[in-house]
């Protein structure tokens, strides 16, 4: 203990760090499983379920003085939490980062690209085009927009409601500038 | 002893909350997304510093913890605040006649002008990137992120992003 901060660990919490920690190894797994190709969603939630069972494989396997106690668990849990969301949040940049995508697009030509060039290339070729019709894909599935001749609409309930929400988080929040 | 953990860490997560409303609204230099990061962790040092004045022996795990879980559940909502382009989609639907626009018309807004442009500024500004007589070349530096962003998505077997 460095005073007057308590470095001590107890087992729950030791066994939370650890499991923490091999997360990006359960997700290295979880992505050569065959059937989960390119079901990125799924290889996340099953890694997240690899990291709380070998938690709790920590807690029962480990030798420590008494019982579990409620204040240890809500420590471990937030552990868990904590990573698993830090580890989301660059894993979703990977996944999904757009201004990552067009470095990468940069990365992997053979020579410097224009705006077209760059835009076409986008995704191994996709273009794009690509991502206005996945992003509009993943709002017509969450109900917040409808497609009607080329048109998209915004659903009168759900979809104005996540917009205006959107609109006052903007302003609470005091961005200048968002995307 | 724990219960002053979760107390300190709540509180630090309360101050660095009050301290990004003020500084987003500042004329500050570098992305609102820096400032974040950056106000975080800064925050968690003082949170811990003085705590551990007030409250020593002070449990370094149960605030670790309290802090970084509710600092990184803010920072999820503010990255999907900030970058999502479907977000910005239904906002730019919310204010059009009858929350309606062609699809060709969102895609020239979003995608090829306003949020394209943007993000190749962004990589300009961050030295990733150069433009160089209308092409973009990716700097030493942007080669290096790239390299490791590429062996990152090989190791996940990420195949492309976006």
């Amino acid at each position: 203990m460095i005073a007057p901060l308590d470095f001590s660990l107890t087992p729950t919490v030791l066994s939370a760090l650890v499991a923490a920690t091999g997360l990006p190894l359960y997700l290295a797994l979880a992505a050569r499983v065959p059937g989960l190709a390119g079901r990125t969603a799924t290889q996340f939630l099953i890694a997240c379920l690899a990291m709380v069972g070998f938690w709790g494989l920590g807690i029962a396997r480990w030798p420590g003085p008494g019982r579990v106690s409620a204040p240890e668990v809500a420590v471990a849990l937030m552990l868990l939490g904590a990573g698993s969301l830090a580890y989301l949040e660059a894993w979703g940049l990977l996944s999904r980062g757009y201004t990552l995508g067009l470095l990468l697009t940069l990365y992997r030509a053979d020579r410097p690209l224009g705006e077209k060039d760059l835009a076409e290339r986008y995704r191994g070729g996709e273009g794009l085009d690509w991502l206005i019709r996945h992003r509009l894909r993943g709002l017509k599935a969450a109900g917040l927009v409808r497609e009607q001749d080329e048109v998209v609409i915004l659903t009168p309930v759900l979809g104005v409601g996540v917009a205006w929400l959107y609109r006052l988080s903007i302003a609470f929040l005091g961005l200048r500038g968002t995307g | 002893m724990t219960g002053d953990g979760f107390l300190t860490g709540t509180l630090g997560f309360t101050v660095y909350l009050v301290a990004i409303l003020g500084l987003l609204r500042l004329p500050t230099p570098g992305s609102p997304a820096l400032v974040v990061v950056g106000t975080a962790i800064v925050v968690y040092v003082g949170t811990a510093a003085a705590g551990a004045a007030l409250a020593a022996p002070l449990p370094f795990w149960a605030v670790s913890a309290t802090y970084w879980f509710l600092a990184l559940c803010f920072l999820m909502a503010f990255g999907a605040i900030y970058k999502s382009i479907s977000l910005r989609i239904l906002l730019h639907l919310l204010d059009r006649p009858h929350r309606a626009e062609r699809r060709d018309a969102i895609m020239s807004r979003y995608v090829q002008t306003d949020s394209y442009r943007s993000r190749l500024d962004v990589l300009i500004a961050q030295r990733l990137a150069t433009r160089e007589r209308a092409a973009f070349r990716l700097t030493p530096r942007g080669q290096r992120i790239a390299a490791v962003a590429a062996a990152c998505q090989r190791l996940f077997r990420i195949e492309r992003s976006g």
